[in-house]
């Protein structure tokens, strides 16, 4: 079976750009944001979440509270895609309990790589 | 660089919102927190949106222009925002006027749009986008009259969101429904 990962961003280039170099291995589930990510997790489990971190309403540290928070959810692992390069966001991130930061732009094989490493 | 058409039909759309919350600032001197948080928002979204289709350039100054709103700098974001702005509108500008050729494509027959919208709707319901986004593929790839034209450009637009729901009533639509 094909494995399912969740691609939160709420800018439609960046989620056809991450569906474009993940769709021949993964069935992507591109979604545009927190909040419809949390209505898709009731319908399926994903294998991985890529997810944005600045987002209007939910942003993505709050999404990772609230999946971290969930029994259901914790254990799913989250990879945040980030346009900033900040080293106080990525000690926030990890300590909120993500895997992995990946810069935007990404390229498809680095994007595959790293998440052949979660998975 | 050249660009997918379809990229920058999404880049074009992605524009369009920022320059919607970005625009009416240019107004406005006395900015509240919240005018600050949509700015940074949005100029940081443009920085990879602008990225994405090779213009690296307006990517800087979009990332310039948001570290100056992090900084709260209004006199120089006031200064620099117009040009930024004027770009973004010539980008959104030339990238709509980039319409898709439409190629000698055979007419579609309803067997073939029975067949591909059956696997399309059976595909939403399983959440296999792989398989969606194929039989729609395979739809785009036939002429057809306006309605069915409208529903496959619909379905793609809801298609990028997961929207499997909506892509099954929009399918399932005649002419007339809201």
């Amino acid at each position: 079976l094909t494995e399912t990962i969740f691609v939160v961003d709420d800018n439609d280039i960046n989620l056809a750009v991450a569906e474009d170099g993940l769709e021949k291995e993964y069935n992507v589930v591109t979604l545009p944001s927190g909040k419809r990510l949390f209505e898709m997790l009731e319908k399926l489990m994903p294998s991985l979440i890529l997810l944005d971190i600045v987002m209007p309403e939910m942003d993505g540290f709050e999404v990772i509270k609230r999946l971290k928070s969930s029994p259901k959810y914790k254990s799913i692992p989250v990879i945040f895609l980030t346009g900033t390069g900040d080293e106080a966001t990525e000690n926030l991130g990890y300590a909120l309990g993500a895997a992995d930061f990946i810069h935007k732009p990404f390229s498809a094989s680095i994007l595959q790589q790293r998440i052949r490493l979660q998975i | 660089v050249a660009v997918d058409p379809y990229l920058q039909k999404l880049a074009t759309q992605d524009i369009n919102r920022a320059l919607l919350v970005l625009q009416p600032l240019l107004s406005n001197q006395n900015w509240s927190d919240s005018d600050y948080h949509n700015y940074i928002i949005y100029t940081h979204g443009m920085k990879s949106v602008l990225a994405n289709i090779g213009l690296s350039a307006s990517a800087a100054m979009a990332g310039e222009l948001e570290e100056l709103g992090k900084r709260q700098d209004i006199d120089t974001i006031l200064q620099k925002m117009p040009r930024f702005i004027c770009e973004l509108n010539v980008i959104a500008g030339q990238n709509h006027a980039t319409t898709t050729i439409e190629a000698d494509a055979p007419k579609g027959a309803p067997a073939i749009w029975q067949i591909q919208s059956k696997k399309l709707a059976y595909a939403c319901r399983t959440y296999d986008k792989n398989a969606a986004k194929t039989a729609l593929a395979v739809l785009a790839a036939f002429a057809w009259p306006c309605e069915e034209k409208n529903k496959i450009s619909k379905a793609k637009e809801l298609l990028l969101h997961s929207e499997f729901e909506a892509i099954e009533l929009v399918l399932n639509s005649t002419k007339g429904d809201s």
